[in-house]
């Protein structure tokens, strides 16, 4: 009994000590952290609150920002494509970075170059991308006369950039190309990590390629795949630079993302308040998406 | 005031850590890096500028900067490129962080208003007394710079936007250039007709140059008087003529007479505008007169075709507005920075740049439409070399300006928040997603916010500015 | 039967992952043509191979874009950031992974962290930076660098720990192993492969990074690699050859030191394995 006591309170000093180093260790990060992210988001909350133009004095306008954002079509239009970007987000790059890397797993000729190939695109500065894309989407010089050409039926004249429907997601899917050989290098490195006695085991089983996936790989990389689905979620809710780049948020509306008003709200429209309730706005969406997550898959932070 | 506050709220945020720490660290590691901006050494004038793409950047290194410093001996201009749509952004924070530059370019005068207000630039009055620059520069430039009786900016390329024309290809089909509305929409409908597209006409490299319709539609509808009267908020944006020019821009794009259809307007780079227009694909181009600087590159020889091109003012589109009428536009502004340590040297760059004539004009032949200043050319300021159709068009721009034929480009009379209601709502109003008077309606909306700001800038007055 | 649904599925699985490899390169080879060709031939040949194929592009890029600078600036940014990053990110992710005890908030704030939107931040941060003289220096370019991408490399190295069975720390402390030596002998080696994506995604955010460089750097001799893209615009246009041409100096590196990191880290994990 009394040995039980002092193994628990030698057990709980050492874990007490780790805990302790473990702050020490988060100290570099929190200073750079409390630099270059919580002050300038004080800062920001603050311009929030007052009608800032960027440059002279700034009146206090309380909460006027606040109410002008909810009342504003424009931010709901915004925050629906943003919806429709993070869909996108989730199931095309995710689905393809996923199965590629099962795949990829699997072969041993050809990994290496293979990996290299599909990291590629990740590497292309954002101007380029866009405009090779731009010319590939073009009505009348891109792929889609290409396929017209192999028999393959497409709309007459659809032009993809341009019209209201297909805009958005046209773009989203050339952020996409960007970003899914970069995903899946991140679950092949996870991939690696897995023990490989765990296949062996499974394969003992007679377990095919896809029962090995579904109870081998994704479990050995849950870590990994909740970390990318979050990210996602807060890259979308952030997404601006492929969009500003094609599109600058048209035509006509049709691919305006909350990121790109707020940019033209603060730099075109030098209404730097307004512009800075709507980047806390999705600062706390994105907490609420965090907070929400964990509260459903508790299972999987705790893994 | 704001920017202590915010600052001190920063710095307050930052004490929470470890600002010492990683400011200590900083200075220690950056050792002696010069400052930037106008704490610079007297004599040095320190200057962001918008130029865009090496060659020109090469040749004003070589014209401006080596030649002031031999010109001014002990004084010099350290210059830093800046991408031009980023230029405003930048500037704009810099003036706020007390880093900005000696000379402070705008992406024009509209941006000037509220800079001057707020004590960020510099009273050049008693420069351009000494200096003579009223005696150089066009007669009504000055009053465009000039709020409450003081001279805060230069404007720098000056620009109109016309037709530039496949020559050939009128030649051939012999077609005569529009000078009215009925003549516009018959030629329009024939070139149709034929297969080859009215306009070449694409904003995909650059959402924001539908802007260049609105401008043209609205003066060339409205005309000066009315203009005037809508830019000073003497009339309403909604008034029915402007709503009325709004529909006919409407009803041009739905015609499929710019661009070949309003969603390959949206997808269509300037890159393949210049080069259909060129092949005579498209019989014309409504563009500024920057792409003086480039259109030999798509014609003839370098373009690879035999086809010649030409420059017009854009038709008239109602019988009360003259022809011909040139939008009036200036890309940027040039000031000083109110706390410049050498302001003297600031004002020599500027002299330098305005003050002889015949090196402007030698600027401009050499590249058209980054060293167009709104001077007092005659034709023979121009070197001989320089191609006849640009110097022509340099010089009747002049003339118009002084008549008062003008219209009103967005960029350059626009406030900013109208200015962006006027470029983002245009792309609805083509698509046929927003009705013309609801699209004046919007304006007008955003106009009456930028007076309440008093952000509105000075606008040219067609009546007097004859001198 | 076994045997032939194993080959069946086995060529599939070629004809798929052939299929990605077409789809990432098909864009890139586009790229690659475009940088032979002149700025006309793109308007109207703007994804074949070039018919007349010019050579000038790269050394005219090469100059006008000033690269033999922008390209050493850009690598000391990539470099010094990556190995910030994962200097910071490891002992972070380490401390949240193995050590503290109720790390969900932390982890959190983490997530938080990485959804800032930049183009605003920059304001507080450029009145910070000039008042301290951070901007045109590329030490306090990377110290934004290292903010903005901690909260990513460290959430991203987390998930790679939690994943390590907790025996192998604890082993080694039974062997007599330090805490410090535990998070750097024993597991440091086996997060190689989670470090080498933290490395090559932050090195190549610093290496292609725009905004805060173009918005902190005033002198030309300080200017980053992203930047050269600039001397190929015009006001409204931009010269696409030179663009491409340019756009191979930027990939090259980064494909080359791919290639060299990829085979040292992969061999070390073989090596380092979790057998071992």
């Amino acid at each position: 009994m009394g040995d039980g006591t002092t193994y628990r309170r030698g057990a709980n000093s050492i874990v007490a000590a780790r805990a302790r180093f473990g702050l020490v260790l988060l100290v570099p990060f929190l200073a750079l952290n409390v630099i270059v992210i919580v002050g300038p988001s004080l800062a920001t909350a603050y311009f929030s609150l007052t009608d800032w133009t960027g440059v002279g004095p700034a009146q206090w306008v309380g909460l006027d920002n606040y109410r002008r954002l909810l009342s504003e079509a424009e931010f709901y239009a915004a925050l629906a494509h943003n919806l429709v970007w993070t869909g996108i987000h989730l199931t095309v790059p995710i689905g393809i970075a996923l199965v590629g890397a099962a795949m990829l797993a699997r072969i041993r000729r050809g990994r290496l170059v293979l990996r290299l190939v599909y990291f590629l695109p990740y590497t292309v500065a954002s101007v380029v991308t866009a405009a090779i894309w731009q010319d590939l989407l073009d009505p009348e010089r891109g792929i889609l006369t290409l396929l017209s050409s192999v028999g393959v039926t497409v709309p007459n004249g659809l032009v993809l950039l341009g019209e209201q429907a297909t805009a958005l997601p046209s773009v989203a899917m050339i952020n996409v190309w960007a970003l899914w050989g970069f995903l899946l290098v991140i679950f092949l490195s996870a991939m690696q990590g897995i023990d490989e006695s765990l296949y062996e085991a499974a394969r003992i089983d007679g377990a095919n390629a896809v029962r090995e996936f579904w109870h081998v790989t994704l479990p050995g990389i849950f870590p990994t795949l909740v970390f990318v689905v979050v990210i996602s979620v807060m890259w979308s809710l952030l997404a601006f630079d492929y969009v500003w780049i094609i599109t600058q948020g048209g035509p006509a509306g049709a691919t305006e993302l909350v990121s790109t008003l707020m940019y033209r709200e603060a730099f075109e429209r030098f209404d730097v308040g307004y512009a800075a309730s709507m980047g806390l706005s999705l600062t706390l969406i994105s907490a609420f998406v965090t907070i929400g997550f964990v509260v459903v898959r508790r299972k999987g932070w705790s893994v | 005031m704001t920017t202590t506050i915010s600052r001190r709220l920063v710095l307050r945020g930052c004490a929470l850590g470890s600002l010492g720490l990683v400011g200590g660290l900083g200075s220690v590691l950056t050792g002696c890096a010069p400052e930037s901006g106008s704490t610079g050494r007297p004599g040095t004038v320190t200057y962001w500028s918008a130029l865009e793409g090496a060659p020109v950047r090469r040749y004003f290194a070589q014209e401006v900067v080596a030649k002031f410093a031999k010109a001014y001996p002990g004084e010099q201009i350290k210059v830093s490129y800046k991408n031009s749509h980023d230029l405003e952004r930048e500037v704009r924070l810099a003036l706020a962080a007390n880093t900005a530059p000696d000379i402070v370019e705008t992406n024009g005068p509209a941006f000037v208003p509220e800079l001057a207000e707020q004590g960020y630039l510099a009273d050049l009055s008693g420069y351009a007394k000494q200096l003579g620059w009223n005696d150089t520069l066009l007669p009504w430039v000055p009053s465009l710079g000039t709020i409450d009786g003081k001279l805060y900016s230069i404007p720098i390329q000056f620009e109109t936007l016309g037709i530039f024309y496949n020559q050939t290809l009128f030649d051939k089909l012999g077609y005569t250039l529009p000078e009215n509305r009925a003549d516009l929409e018959a030629l329009c409908s024939e070139l149709a007709n034929q297969g080859i597209t009215p306009f070449a006409a694409g904003n995909r490299d650059f959402a924001q140059t539908i802007e260049w319709f609105t401008s043209v539609f609205f003066s060339n509808y409205a005309g000066p008087q009315l203009m005037y009267d809508v830019l000073t908020g003497e009339r309403p944006w909604t008034n029915q003529v402007l709503v009325e020019a709004a529909a006919l821009m409407q009803d041009y794009f739905q015609r499929g007479w710019f661009g070949g259809g309003v969603e390959r307007y949206f997808t269509t780079s300037f890159n393949k505008v210049h080069a259909d227009l060129a092949a005579g694909k498209a019989a014309m181009n409504m563009e500024g007169t920057w792409f003086f600087a480039e259109v030999n590159n798509f014609f003839g020889k370098a373009g690879g075709n035999n086809n010649d091109w030409g420059f017009a003012p854009f038709p008239s589109l109602r019988d009360e507005v003259p022809y011909p009428l040139y939008p009036v536009g200036t890309g940027g502004t040039l000031s000083i920075n109110a706390d410049s340590a050498s302001p003297d040297a600031a004002a020599h760059v500027i002299d330098f740049l305005i003050g002889d004539r015949k090196k402007a004009a030698e600027r401009i032949a050499a590249f058209p439409a980054e060293f167009a200043l709104p001077l007092r050319f005659t034709a023979d300021d121009f070197p001989t070399s320089m191609d006849e159709r640009i110097r022509t068009a340099y010089v009747d721009l002049m003339t118009a300006t002084g008549r008062g034929n003008i219209g009103y480009t967005n960029w350059t009379f626009s406030a900013p928040k109208a200015a962006v209601e006027i470029y983002e709502k245009a792309q609805d109003l083509v698509a046929g997603k927003l009705a013309p008077d609801a699209y004046m309606a919007g304006i007008e909306d955003a106009f009456q916010q930028d007076l309440e700001r008093g952000f509105t800038p000075v606008v040219i007055d067609p009546q007097v500015n004859n001198g | 039967m076994v045997g032939l649904m194993r080959r069946l599925s086995r060529a599939s699985m070629g004809v798929a992952l052939a299929v990605l490899a077409l789809y990432a390169m098909g864009p890139l080879v586009v790229l690659v043509f475009n940088a032979f060709k002149t700025n006309t031939e793109i308007a109207s040949n703007p994804l074949g191979p070039p018919l007349r194929p010019t050579f000038g592009n790269l050394a005219e890029a090469w100059e006008l874009g000033n690269f033999a600078t922008t390209l050493r600036n850009s690598a000391i940014l990539a470099v010094g950031t990556a190995l910030g990053v994962c200097i910071v990110s490891y002992l972070t992710a380490y401390a949240l992974a193995r050590l503290l005890r109720r790390p969900t908030g932390m982890v959190l704030y983490l997530f938080v962290s990485t959804a800032v939107p930049a183009q605003l931040f920059i304001i507080p941060v450029f009145f910070f930076w000039t008042r301290v003289h951070l901007n045109n220096s590329l030490f306090g370019l990377m110290l934004i660098y290292w903010a903005l991408f901690t909260p990513f490399g460290s959430l991203l190295l987390r998930a790679f720990l939690v994943s390590l069975p907790r025996d192998i720390d604890d082993a080694a402390r039974i062997d007599g192993a330090g805490e410090w030596a535990v998070m750097t002998r024993v597991i440091l080696p086996l997060a190689r492969p989670g470090l080498l994506v933290v490395a090559l995604t932050t090195g190549l955010f610093a290496w292609n990074e725009f905004f805060f460089a173009n918005t902190l750097i005033d002198y030309e001799e300080l200017k980053p690699i992203s930047t050269s893209l600039l001397a190929f615009r015009g006001q409204f246009s931009r010269d696409w050859g030179l663009t491409s041409a340019g756009c191979l100096f930027m990939i090259g590196p980064v494909l080359v030191l791919f290639l060299v990191l990829q085979r040292r880290f992969i061999s070390g994990l073989t090596s380092g394995s979790l057998r071992a």
